[in-house]
């Protein structure tokens, strides 16, 4: 490790047989590499155009993003929706949200607003007794781990696949799902 | 003793201090290396960490275990299957909780396909700091398959959330095992061509053989662990000798640096292992997916687990031994959490390692040694 | 024309590390009484403060803290326990005198809470041994008290040791003597407090800039 390296390569004994043999491995493993290359490319040319996921070699390395767009799984864990009809402000997604970044508001519904009320039944019919004031999510803190999602007992709250709302501003990415608009969308094209 | 000694006189020299930044394309992450050079040798390296420093062991004081596996994916975040194992066995031994067969093979699949994935990154990005642009995009079209899979499978494609204590979160869906084994099946002539492509090159060669040299007891004394150790020869694997989560069903070798090229413990002997540690991971994927039990993927565990005792288990991730020091107290919230890492100690060679190398070669060690900055500052 | 050279300053121990012998073999490995009888009779019955195995998990050894260097040479060396390989050096900073045992809070008589293990007002460091030949993993304790958290250093014995030292002095602050860079790694050099004790405030400012929470 600390022994003195040796600058001047060429002062040990090179034979003219080694010099030949020099060159000769240097060609050789260039253009081994430089095969390998040359084979993709016209293989790559060859290619069936099959567009999405599963093609193992036999498909489109690269798509034409953003005219072309890959098919991702309806799973995947983009941005959050919640539909309002279907929240019982029980507030478990506040609670086991690691990064802290929902906040809920409810008080208890009043005598004239409707107390047997239930949620549709897609939504399991769960009565709702509270009233839901307030519902933000912020995008920018949320770290995507879908723990939300597997706490909502009546699974109102769940990870879309679009991942395509990107904002100029921070501050653009606090959504009030109770009053949703997609506002200050990036320009298209 | 300067490189201007032996020629001139009056030729005043000095010993240069150059800073290898915190943003530098090579140091894979943010390290900063201070340098003290004489021309280009260097005569000194101190490397200086804590510039991703996320607090992960104090976060995990106010959280309970659920909400700190988000934290431990983020630590490794190439490697996330195997720090969320890592974390759930100690966790699991701690609460008595008994995991069945299914999720225990799906846990090896996995991190099994994590490693294969960190591994390809590993070698696509070196190759990329030693200079040949090609391998790098190899490496990545074969990563993109794997993170399809993992999508597929969970949802995500770097950071997953996918173990927790007691099993697995979701099963396996329906035709991913077989677009498992169909890349198996792909995967193998692509990666003989990128050992084909860069192992023999004599280019490759030059710049890694006999470059950086950890001598075997240097090495156990440093605490070294993963490919980092079994390229100086020492055939130790956790998988084969400590198993854990069912790794004694499957049959695979240890592989370990046999001077192929150059000499044992040097840059290239890191690199190669972990080119046949690949291969072994193969064979590992298809025989837990052509073995998978059926059964639950969740074993009976709360909600919030409570664990009580203290514990240190180490697995093998493919940086080397992550090993977790849990001390819990029989709450939700664990007392204290301490994640070993295996790189923290690789970059902690460097200060012996470096005197006498030139500037080039500590891009060929850093590379070698494998490193995440996520990992070493947590 | 002086030339102003930068100072080389040595931040590793440079001492000899045991042979490859040392390191392949095949032995067999020994429970923790057997290690704690070992210990007591090598360095005296005081050496050995308790051996810890009533809690689920790993049993430990609770060592006395001034002759830990003594200590790990012996476990690292003896031809019964040659522990090669230093895992990691923890630290576990204990609940005071005053405040109760866990989060849990009292408990029943039946059932009372579960706590950390250990004496109160005291910061644990623990180091975790493994030996290859053997194959047993020996993991010790020792108990510093938090008025005055000093300990001879392990990185002579071990490189790793080097390092795992300068993480525990940064978050927990216990000093290690003889450590050759004694200098915090992970947080910025001027940056005041040990962050993992439990009764640290997180500051307001840095250097005129906002801490975020």
């Amino acid at each position: 490790m600390s022994t003195f390296p040796n600058l001047n390569p060429l002062n040990e004994e090179t034979t003219v047989k080694q010099y030949f043999q020099n060159i000769f491995d240097a060609i050789r493993t260039v253009s081994k590499g430089m095969g390998i290359t040359f084979r993709t490319f016209l293989k790559a040319n060859g290619m069936k155009k099959i567009r999405s996921g599963y093609n193992y070699g036999r498909g489109d390395v690269t798509i034409n993003y953003p005219e072309v767009k890959d098919d991702i799984p309806l799973i995947s864990r983009n941005r959050l929706f919640m539909d309002q009809d279907g929240c019982i402000s029980c507030n478990q997604c506040a609670v086991i949200c690691p990064v802290e970044c929902i906040t809920i508001e409810s008080r208890k519904k009043l005598p004239e607003e409707n107390p047997d009320a239930k949620t549709p039944a897609h939504f399991g019919s769960k009565p709702l007794k509270l009233k839901l004031l307030r519902f933000d999510i912020d995008e920018a803190l949320c770290c995507f781990c879908g723990l939300c999602t597997e706490v909502c007992p009546t699974e109102c709250l769940v990870h879309t696949p679009e991942y395509e709302y990107s904002k100029f501003d921070r501050d653009h990415l606090m959504y009030d799902y109770l009053n949703f608009k997609d506002e200050n969308p990036l320009p298209k094209g | 003793m300067a490189i201007t000694e032996n020629h001139s006189p009056e030729l005043r020299t000095e010993e240069l201090v150059i800073n290898m930044g915190p943003q530098h394309p090579s140091t894979h992450g943010v390290l900063r290396v201070e340098i003290i050079s004489d021309g280009e040798i260097i005569k000194a390296a101190y490397p200086d960490i804590g510039y991703l420093h996320r607090c992960f062991e104090k976060h995990t004081e106010n959280r309970e275990y659920l909400q700190s596996i988000p934290f431990a994916d983020r630590m490794d975040y190439l490697a996330a299957m195997n720090m969320e194992v890592g974390m759930c066995l100690a966790i699991e031994k701690l609460a008595d909780v008994e995991v069945p067969d299914r999720a225990q093979a799906i846990r090896v699949i996995v991190s099994e396909l994590n490693r294969i994935a960190s591994h390809l990154l590993a070698l696509g990005t070196y190759s990329l700091d030693i200079g040949g642009f090609t391998p790098f995009l190899y490496a990545f079209r074969d990563r993109e398959h794997v993170l399809r899979i993992f999508e597929e499978l969970c949802g995500a494609r770097l950071l997953y959330n996918y173990v927790r204590p007691g099993g697995v979160v979701r099963d396996l869906s329906r035709g991913l095992q077989d677009k498992i084994l169909e890349f198996c099946k792909y995967f193998v002539p692509q990666l003989e061509e990128i050992d084909e492509l860069l192992s023999g090159n004599i280019i490759f060669v030059k710049r890694t053989a006999n470059v950086g040299i950890i001598p075997l007891d240097l090495a156990v004394s440093y605490g070294l662990s993963g490919p980092n150790l079994r390229g100086s020869g020492m055939a130790w694997d956790l998988r084969k000798d400590r198993p854990y989560s069912g790794y004694e069903k499957y049959d695979f070798n240890v592989c370990v640096g046999l001077a192929e090229r150059g000499v044992v413990g040097d840059c290239w002997n890191r690199y190669y292992v972990r080119i046949k540690e690949m291969f072994e991971s193969v064979k590992i994927l298809e025989q837990a997916v052509k073995q998978l039990p059926e059964g639950d993927f969740m074993g009976k565990v709360a909600k919030a687990v409570k664990p009580e005792g203290e514990i240190y288990l180490a697995t093998e991730c493919p940086r080397g031994e992550l090993g977790y020091h849990i001390v819990a107290d029989g709450t939700k919230k664990p007392y204290r959490i301490k994640a070993k890492s295996p790189c923290f100690i690789a970059v902690s060679t460097m200060d012996e390692l470096c005197s006498g190398m030139m500037i080039g070669d500590i891009v060929a060690l850093l590379g070698s040694l494998d490193i995440v900055l996520g990992e070493i500052d947590r | 024309m002086s030339s102003q050279n930068p100072e080389i300053r040595l931040t590793y121990l440079p001492e000899p590390v045991p042979s490859i012998s040392k390191i392949i073999g095949t032995g067999l490995p020994k429970d923790v009484d057997t290690v704690a009888q070992a210990l007591k009779s090598q360095f005296g019955p005081t050496s050995v403060a308790e051996v810890e195995k009533s809690h689920k998990g790993d049993p430990f050894i609770a060592v006395d803290p001034s002759k830990i260097s003594e200590i790990l040479r012996f476990l690292r060396d003896d031809s019964k326990f040659l522990c090669a390989l230093l895992q990691v050096i923890s630290c576990v900073d204990l609940p005071n005198e005053n405040s109760p045992n866990s989060s849990a809070g009292e408990g029943t008589e039946s059932a009372p809470a579960p706590s950390v293990k250990g004496p109160k007002g005291h910061i644990a460091v623990v180091y975790a041994l493994w030996s290859f030949v053997h194959r047993h993993q020996i993991i010790l304790k020792a108990y510093v008290s938090k008025k005055s958290p000093r300990l001879a250093t392990a990185s002579g014995i071990y490189r790793a040791a080097n390092w795992y030292e300068r993480e525990v002095f940064d978050m927990m602050g216990v000093e290690f003597e003889g450590h050759p860079n004694m200098a915090r790694i992970l947080l910025p050099p001027d940056w005041v407090g040990h962050p993992l004790r439990k009764d640290y405030v997180f500051p307001e400012e840095y250097n005129g800039m906002k801490v975020p929470l």
